[in-house]
C-alpha cells in the first residue's frame, strides 16, 4: 500500500494564491529600479521611415530611449529572425518599435506617447494559404541569412519557415482504389493564451558583468542559454530567477521579454530595469497561439477501417518563427491523431504571415491537429453511416502499432479503447447523440480523441538535489517552475513516499535559480512530474543510501539490514533499534562529541532515453518519448433560431499511467477542458480589412467565463508507464486536445451541417449554414 | 495606469459642481464630471481620452436620491446599476440594466453615466424612452425638468457643463406590461447586438432599441407600426425596417445580415409576448 501517493494532498501554493498573498514579479519594486514603456506598431506590415524620439527625450523622468537600430541583430529560439525591437520594417500589428526607460512608469508612458513613427505601408499577408502564393510579398527577405537548428528547414525566397515531411507506407497509391474517401478543409485564427499574469522581466548587470534576470518564465535555463548565445555573454555570468508565475500555458517558454530587458539595462549602465506587459501588449505584442488552415483526405474501406491519410497542415506562425517552427513539426509527428494509419503522407508547414507571432500553446500542435482530425473522423463516420464512437474504437491506436514517424507503440502504450468506452459512458452516448427538445431546441453530443507526446530536444533533462535540515526535514531543489500546475506538490509526494515521511517535512524550492538549481530543460511539454519525478526518486535513493551507510556504523550492523522510513533508519527485522534521520542527516555526533559522516546530499538526474531526430524526407525517427492517450466528449444545448448554445457537459478519460494526486490531476484536466472549450467556442483575433487587430483587450477578446462552464466529468485509466516514476506519464496539457473537435462535432450534429471553422460563434455557424445554402 | 496628471474636485451640491465646471471651462481646461468612472478610467488608461480636471458628483444629494414620491419614481444620476435592480421600483429598467457588464462592474456603473457616457449602447435609456421619463438638470438657467424624448437625439443633448441630476418616471407607466430582450454575440458579459425594450399602454406599443444602428432610438412611426392591427407580424417587420432612423450596421459584435435575422425574431417575440398583455 502506498504511503502518500494516490492521495489528494492540498497544493502547497494554494492558499497564498487564492488569498492574494502570493507575490508575482510585477509586485516587486525597490529603490533604483527603472521602468519602461514600449511603442508598438499600428501597422501589420510597413517600412519604418522614421522613429522620431526628439520630443520624447525631453519629457520628465526619461533616462534613455532605445529603437531597433540600437540592437539590430535578429535572434530567436530555433530560428534567429527577430530583433528585440523592429528594425526598418514592422511585420505585425503590435510589434515593439521603441522602448523608453524612465524613473517611473508614468513618465515612461508619457514619453512613449510622444514618439512618432512614420510608416510606408506594405501589403499585408493575411493567411498561410495566401502566404504561399507566388505573387505574395516575402515577409523575411533574408531568411537565407538567419541561423537555425538543423531540425528546422526554412525555404528562403518563400514565406515558409519550416517544412516537415512524413511519408509512411503506400501513401502514394492508397487513395487509388479506396472505397470511401473524404476530403475536407479547416481553419482557425491565431489567438492568445490569456494567462492571468502578464509577462514581466527585470534585468540588471553588476560591475563584474554578472547579469541577473528575474522573469515570469517557464524556461529559466532556456532564457539563460539563449541570452548567452545571442548577446555573447559567458553562460555562467547569467543568473535567471523564476518565481512562481500566474499561468504560462506555453506562452512563457522560450525567450520573452528577457532579451529586451537585458539590452535596456545595458543601455543604462546595468541599472535594474523592469519590463512588464500591459494586458494589451501581452495579448498582441508578445506571442500567442498559432492559427491554422488544413486540408485533410482520409481513405477507408466501407466498414470504416482507415486505410490512409493525406494531410496538409498550414500553420499561421505570424511574423516570426519562435516556437511555431516546432509546433508545426510536433503536429507532423502526431499528424494522424491516435489512429492506426499505415499509409500516410503529411506535409506540415510553418508559414510567415503579418499576424502576431505564435509560440508554444497548451497541446503544442496537438490541439490543432486534434481538431482537424476529430472533425474529419466524424465526417467519415457520417459518410459511411457508422456510429462515431464505433468508428473510433475500430481504428484506435494500440500497442504494436506504429506512429506517423514509424516508431513502435511499445509495452507502455495506454489503453485508448478503455478511455473511449469510459467517456462514452460518462456522456451517456448510448442514449443518443441527437435529442430533440422542442421545435427550436436540440441537445447534441460530440466526441474527440487525443494523443500527445512531448516534442522536445532529444537530450531533454531534469535534476534533483536533496538536502536536509537539522530537524530531519528535507529540502527538494528542482528547476521546475510553479506555473499553477501543482507539480511541486506531486514531487513532494514522491519524496514523502520514498522516505515514508510526513509531507509537511518535505520543503520544495519556491523560486528557481539557475545558479543554484540543477539543470532542467523547461517547465513545458507536460514532462515535469515524469522527468523531474524520476530525478527526484534517484536523489532520494542516493540520500537513503548515504543515510543507511552512516547508520550502519552508528548501529553497528550491515547496511543491507537497514530500512528508512518514519523519519528513522531502523533494523528491518527489529524496528525498535533505530537512529533518527535528524541525528544523521547533518553528520552523526557521538556522546563524547566526536562527529562523523557529514551532511547528506542526495543527487538525482534524468535524461530522455533513446530519442532520435527525424529523417528529413520520411520523418522516420523517434522524436516522442511517451504517449498519453485519451477520449473526450462534449454535450451542448442549442437554440436553432439564433444558433446560440450552452455547453452542458464535458467529459474526459485519459490513460495517465498512475495518478499521484487525484484532486490535482482532476484539476489539471478540468482546466485543460475549459481552455479547449474557450479556444473552440470564442477565441481568436479578429482582423479588419487592413489586418489590424480589433479585439486587442479582454473587453473584446472573449474567453470562457464563470457561469459559462459545463459540468465536468474526469476519469483516469492506469496502464503504467514503466519508465516513469511510479508509472506516471504526462497529463498537464492533454485535456485540451480532444475538446475543440468534440465541440465542433456536437455543433455540426445540431445544425446538420459540417462546421469546419473556429471559433464557433452563433453568427459564424449561421454564416456557414448560409454559405451552404448558396452553394446548394 | 493613467499616465497624465489632472485635478480632482469633489462637489457637495449641484450648484457647486456646475459653477466649478464653468470656472474650469473658462480657464480652457478639459473637464468632465466624474460619476462611476468606468468609462473615464478605462479610456484614460488607454490614452483614448484626456482631461485636466474631474469633478466628482457622487456627493451631490440629488444625485443619490432613490425613492417613490407619490406618483413619481425618483432616480438619482449617481445610483449604481445594482442599486436600481435591488430596489426594483421600475422592473423594466431593472431588467434592462442588470444585463450590463458584470455584477462587480455594475457596482460602479451609474445610471447617469450610462445615459451620458461615450459608449453608444446606453441600455438604461430604453425604458426611459418608452415611458416618456423626465430628467432634471442644472445648467446656465438653473434647474430644469424636461422630457427625455425631447432631449435625446442620437445622444442626450445637454449644453456644455449642464449636469444630469435625476430621472423621474411616472409610476403608472413603470407598472405597464413590458417586453425586454437582449441578444449578444456569445457571452452575456458583452455589449449587445440588439437590445429592445417595449411597453404596452392600452393598445399602443412603445418600443426602443439599442445597438441596432449607431445610436439608440425610439421612433413614433415604429410605435405606430407595432400597434397597427391591420398588419400581421411579418408585414410589421418589413415596415419597421423601412422606417428605421438609422441603418442596421455591421460591427464587431455582429454583421448586418445576422443582426437583421436576430432583429426579425426579436420583433416577432416582442409582438407575441405583448399580444395578450394588459
Amino acid at each position: 500500500m502506498s504511503f502518500i501517493i494516490e492521495k489528494s494532498i492540498k497544493r502547497s501554493d494554494g492558499e497564498d494564491k487564492t488569498s492574494g498573498i502570493q507575490k508575482y514579479l510585477n509586485d516587486y519594486s525597490f529603490t533604483g529600479l527603472l521602468h519602461t514603456a514600449i511603442v508598438t506598431s499600428k501597422q501589420p506590415h510597413a517600412d519604418i521611415l522614421e522613429v522620431n524620439i526628439k520630443e520624447a527625450q525631453d519629457t520628465r523622468g526619461v533616462k534613455k530611449i532605445i529603437t531597433g537600430k540600437d540592437y539590430p541583430n535578429p535572434m530567436g529560439l530555433y530560428l534567429g529572425d527577430k530583433p528585440p525591437l523592429a528594425v526598418d520594417k514592422v511585420r505585425y500589428y503590435g510589434e515593439p518599435i521603441a522602448a523608453v526607460i524612465a524613473k517611473n512608469k508614468q513618465d515612461a508612458i508619457n514619453a512613449a506617447n510622444k514618439i512618432k513613427v512614420k510608416y510606408k505601408k506594405l501589403k499585408p499577408v493575411s493567411s498561410p494559404l495566401q502566404a504561399i502564393k507566388d505573387d505574395t510579398p516575402i515577409i523575411h527577405k533574408y531568411l537565407d541569412k538567419y541561423t537555425h537548428i538543423p531540425d528546422v528547414i526554412p525555404k528562403p525566397g518563400t514565406n515558409i519557415a519550416n517544412h516537415t515531411k512524413i511519408r509512411k507506407g503506400n501513401y502514394d497509391t492508397i487513395f487509388d482504389n479506396a472505397e470511401v474517401i473524404i476530403s475536407e478543409c479547416f481553419e482557425f485564427p491565431p489567438g492568445d493564451h490569456v494567462a492571468i499574469e502578464p509577462r514581466a522581466a527585470i534585468a540588471e548587470i553588476n560591475s563584474n558583468d554578472d547579469v541577473t534576470i528575474h522573469s515570469t518564465t517557464q524556461a529559466p535555463f532556456v532564457v539563460k542559454e539563449l541570452l548567452a548565445f545571442n548577446f555573447n555573454i559567458p553562460t555562467g555570468k547569467i543568473n535567471v530567477i523564476a518565481p512562481p508565475i500566474g499561468g504560462g500555458f506555453g506562452g512563457k517558454a522560450g525567450l520573452q521579454l528577457e532579451g529586451l530587458a537585458y539590452i535596456l539595462s545595458k543601455a543604462v549602465n546595468g541599472k535594474p530595469v523592469k519590463v512588464v506587459n500591459t494586458r494589451e501588449e501581452d495579448l498582441i505584442s508578445s506571442p500567442g497561439h498559432i492559427g491554422m488552415q488544413a486540408e485533410v483526405k482520409i481513405a477507408s474501406n466501407k466498414d470504416g477501417k482507415i486505410l490512409g491519410m493525406d494531410l496538409n497542415y498550414y500553420f499561421d506562425a505570424g511574423a516570426y518563427a519562435d516556437y511555431a517552427v516546432n509546433v508545426s513539426r510536433a503536429a507532423a509527428i502526431s499528424a494522424t491523431g491516435p489512429y492506426k494509419v499505415e499509409n500516410l503522407k503529411c506535409d506540415s508547414y510553418c508559414i510567415y504571415t503579418n499576424h502576431p507571432f505564435a509560440t508554444a500553446y497548451r497541446g503544442f500542435g496537438h490541439i490543432e491537429l486534434g481538431y482537424v482530425i476529430e472533425r474529419s473522423i466524424d465526417i467519415l463516420a457520417k459518410k459511411i453511416d457508422i456510429d462515431p464512437v464505433k468508428l473510433r474504437l475500430k481504428n484506435a491506436i494500440q500497442k504494436g502499432d506504429t506512429t506517423p514517424t514509424q516508431s513502435l507503440m511499445d509495452d507502455n502504450t495506454g489503453d485508448l479503447k478503455a478511455c473511449i468506452k469510459k467517456t462514452a459512458e460518462m456522456i451517456d452516448w448510448n442514449q443518443g447523440a441527437y435529442q430533440h427538445v422542442d421545435d427550436n431546441t436540440v441537445i447534441t453530443k460530440g466526441i474527440g480523441l487525443l494523443w500527445k507526446s512531448p516534442a522536445m530536444p532529444t537530450n531533454t533533462d531534469a535534476g534533483a538535489i536533496l538536502t536536509f535540515n537539522n530537524d530531519g526535514s528535507i529540502n527538494l531543489n528542482n528547476a521546475i517552475v510553479e506555473i499553477g500546475q501543482g507539480t511541486k506538490t506531486g514531487l513532494a509526494q514522491i519524496v514523502s513516499e520514498k522516505f515514508k515521511m510526513p509531507i509537511e517535512k518535505v520543503h520544495v524550492t519556491h523560486d528557481v535559480n539557475t545558479q543554484t538549481s540543477p539543470h532542467d530543460w523547461a517547465t513545458a511539454a507536460s514532462r515535469s512530474l515524469m522527468m523531474a519525478g524520476k530525478a527526484t526518486m534517484k536523489a532520494c535513493d542516493d540520500a537513503i543510501k548515504q543515510l543507511k551507510n552512516l547508520a550502519s556504523t552508528v548501529l553497528r550492523c550491515p547496511v543491507e539490514d537497514l530500512s528508512v522510513g518514519y523519519e528513522k533508519v531502523f533494523l528491518s527485522d527489529e524496528p525498535g533499534i533505530f537512529v533518527e534521520i535528524k541525528d544523521l542527516c547533518l553528520g552523526y555526533v557521538y556522546d563524547n562529541g566526536n562527529a562523523i559522516g557529514g551532511q547528506v546530499i542526495g543527487r538525482g538526474n534524468y535524461i530522455a532515453r533513446k530519442l532520435s531526430s527525424m529523417d528529413p524526407e520520411t520523418g522516420e525517427g523517434r522524436p516522442g518519448l511517451e504517449w498519453t492517450l485519451g477520449a473526450e466528449a462534449v454535450e451542448i444545448k442549442m437554440n436553432l433560431k439564433d444558433f446560440s448554445y450552452q455547453i452542458t457537459k464535458a467529459a474526459s478519460t485519459m490513460d495517465v499511467g498512475k495518478v499521484i494526486n487525484p484532486d490535482l490531476a482532476r484539476g489539471q484536466v478540468t482546466g485543460a477542458m475549459a481552455m479547449g472549450l474557450s479556444f473552440a467556442r470564442s477565441e481568436g483575433f479578429n482582423f479588419n480589412s487592413l489586418e489590424q487587430i480589433e479585439n486587442e483587450d479582454l473587453r473584446e477578446y472573449k474567453i470562457l467565463r464563470y457561469g459559462e462552464h459545463p459540468d465536468y466529468y474526469v476519469e483516469f485509466i492506469e496502464t503504467p508507464q514503466k519508465d516513469g516514476p511510479y508509472g506516471v506519464r504526462g497529463l498537464g496539457e492533454q485535456g485540451v486536445i480532444g475538446i475543440p473537435g468534440a465541440l465542433a462535432n456536437a455543433i455540426s450534429r445540431a445544425v446538420r451541417k459540417e462546421i469546419n471553422k473556429l471559433p464557433l460563434t452563433p453568427e459564424s455557424i449561421y454564416q456557414e449554414l448560409k454559405a451552404g445554402e448558396n452553394n446548394d | 495606469m493613467i499616465s497624465f496628471d489632472f485635478d480632482y474636485y469633489k462637489a457637495n451640491n449641484a450648484k457647486e459642481a456646475y459653477n466649478k465646471y464653468i470656472e474650469l471651462e473658462n480657464k480652457n481646461k478639459d473637464v468632465f464630471y466624474y460619476n462611476g468612472g468606468t468609462e473615464l478610467v478605462t479610456y484614460a488608461r488607454k490614452g483614448k481620452i484626456n482631461f485636466d480636471a474631474l469633478i466628482d458628483i457622487n456627493n451631490i444629494p440629488a444625485c443619490r436620491e432613490h425613492k417613490i414620491n407619490g406618483e413619481k419614481i425618483i432616480l438619482g444620476a449617481s445610483l449604481n446599476l445594482n442599486q436600481i435592480t435591488e430596489k426594483n421600483y421600475f422592473p423594466l429598467l431593472s431588467k434592462s440594466v442588470q444585463v450590463i457588464a458584470d455584477h462587480t462592474t455594475r457596482n460602479q456603473i451609474t445610471l447617469g453615466g450610462n445615459l451620458t457616457g461615450r459608449l453608444p449602447y446606453k441600455e438604461a435609456l430604453l425604458p426611459l424612452l418608452v415611458t416618456d421619463a423626465k430628467i432634471t438638470t442644472i445648467g446656465k438657467d438653473g434647474f430644469k425638468t424636461r422630457k427625455i424624448t425631447d432631449l435625446f437625439d442620437k445622444r442626450l443633448k445637454l449644453n456644455k457643463g449642464e449636469l444630469l441630476l435625476q430621472i423621474i418616471v411616472r409610476k403608472d407607466k413603470a407598472d405597464l406590461p413590458y417586453y425586454q430582450d437582449r441578444k449578444v454575440k456569445q457571452s452575456d458579459i458583452d455589449y449587445p447586438i440588439i437590445h429592445i425594450a417595449a411597453i404596452k399602454e392600452n393598445d399602443d406599443i412603445k418600443v426602443a432599441f439599442s445597438s441596432l444602428s449607431a445610436f439608440p432610438f425610439r421612433n413614433n412611426k415604429i410605435d405606430k407600426i407595432m400597434g397597427n392591427k391591420d398588419l400581421d407580424n411579418e408585414q410589421k417587420i418589413t415596415k419597421i425596417k423601412d422606417n428605421l432612423p438609422g441603418a442596421i450596421n455591421s460591427n464587431q459584435r455582429a454583421g448586418k445580415e445576422y443582426k437583421e435575422m436576430l432583429f426579425d425574431s426579436t420583433i416577432r417575440d416582442c409582438l407575441e409576448c405583448l399580444r395578450g398583455a394588459n
